[in-house]
């Protein structure tokens, strides 16, 4: 297990892992099944699935933070494109529960990577069909109309 | 209720097969088969006839627009799945144009028949289609509006395997996940309704 392993940097209160999602991803304010896929052009091709933490309270402003955090980084945030939340312990704990079939690391704080260990179809099947089962999206434009007192679960 | 066909002329899909007759002549011509819905035997006498079309130049886009040119009965109920289909394929060949560094894996025509074959056992609403990139196959993900919102997410492989996985949480999660196999005869796909039965419970 690597020091990075989530489980051991991440206490309960603050197990929500962030992913930005391109206006591609999204039906009808759904999550697609493609957000899972490693599809980034990069050279070596991409290892893991991206996701960003933050340790403000609620929902609303965890996102907020983590598209500020984006936004420095010059990354263009599309007006359709919205952000999933993901309990990310809970992940590990479903997913894993008979064999390990994902891994969440630290890739430079506040910056997440998940990762298929599996290289089962089934396996990997699964594990995209409980994540898409357990994530929840958030469109970009009901955040920007969103009173920022107002607290999202 | 399943609706019978009463057609009581046969012809020979061979005969179909190497004829120039159009769909708008043969929609009387249906094979006898009393497992079948009217609806799943003119799917499959549609598919035999675009499937054997002999031209090793067919792509993804010319079969889907011979499907669309067929006239075929039930072609209004299968728009919404077209429309889709169709997006998720250009969506595919755009980002896998601009992809400079590392590519897609190509487009299945055998998936894209895998996936086709099952349309009409498939529910007509809150069933998205989407395209992996791992191996260039379609998959569905199809969502129950049931209280638990279970899913069942289905890859159709170029070999006719199909990795099914169904996930819902009652008390804690449940996981029915594995492999199915459905051949290649068009009238087999009706068995399909095993795995969707879980969805529609």
């Amino acid at each position: 297990m690597s020091d990075k392993n989530i489980s051991n940097t991440l206490s309960d209160k603050y197990r929500f892992l962030i992913r930005y999602v391109k206006p591609s991803y999204i039906e009808y304010g759904e999550p697609k099944e493609e957000i899972f896929q490693l599809r980034e052009d990069r050279e070596p091709p991409e290892e893991y699935i991206s996701f960003y933490h933050s340790k403000k309270e609620s929902m609303y402003e965890k996102i907020s933070d983590i598209k500020s955090i984006l936004q420095k980084r010059n990354f263009k945030i599309s007006k359709s494109s919205g952000f999933l939340s993901l309990n990310a312990l809970d992940a590990i704990e479903e997913i894993n529960i008979t064999r390990e079939i994902i891994s969440f690391k630290e890739e430079r704080y506040p910056h997440y990577g998940m990762y298929y260990e599996s290289s089962d179809i089934i396996d990997i099947q699964e594990a995209k069909t409980i994540l898409l089962y357990n994530c929840k999206l958030y469109l970009n434009r009901d955040l920007k109309s969103e009173d920022s007192s107002k607290k999202l679960i | 209720m399943k609706k019978k066909d009463n057609s009581t002329e046969i012809y020979y899909l061979q005969e179909i097969k190497y004829s120039p007759i159009k769909y708008s002549n043969i929609t009387h011509i249906i094979e006898l088969n009393d497992d079948l819905t009217r609806e799943e035997s003119l799917w499959n006498m549609i598919l035999r006839a675009v499937d054997n079309s002999q031209n090793i130049e067919n792509t993804i886009e010319l079969f889907m627009s011979k499907i669309i040119d067929s006239n075929y009965e039930y072609l209004d109920e299968y728009s919404t799945f077209f429309d889709k289909l169709s997006l998720v394929y250009r969506e595919y060949k755009l980002e896998a144009s601009k992809k400079k560094l590392n590519q897609f894996h190509e487009v299945s025509i055998d998936s894209f028949f895998q996936l086709i074959r099952f349309i009409p056992e498939f529910p007509k609403e809150n069933l998205d289609i989407y395209l992996d990139e791992r191996t260039g196959c379609f998959g569905v993900v199809i969502k129950s509006k049931h209280k638990s919102k279970p899913i069942l997410n289905l890859l159709m492989q170029d070999n006719k395997e199909i990795i099914f996985s169904y996930i819902k949480r009652r008390k804690k999660i449940i996981k029915i996940s594995g492999r199915a196999y459905f051949n290649d005869v068009y009238e087999d796909s009706c068995e399909m309704k095993k795995l969707i039965r879980m969805i529609r419970e």
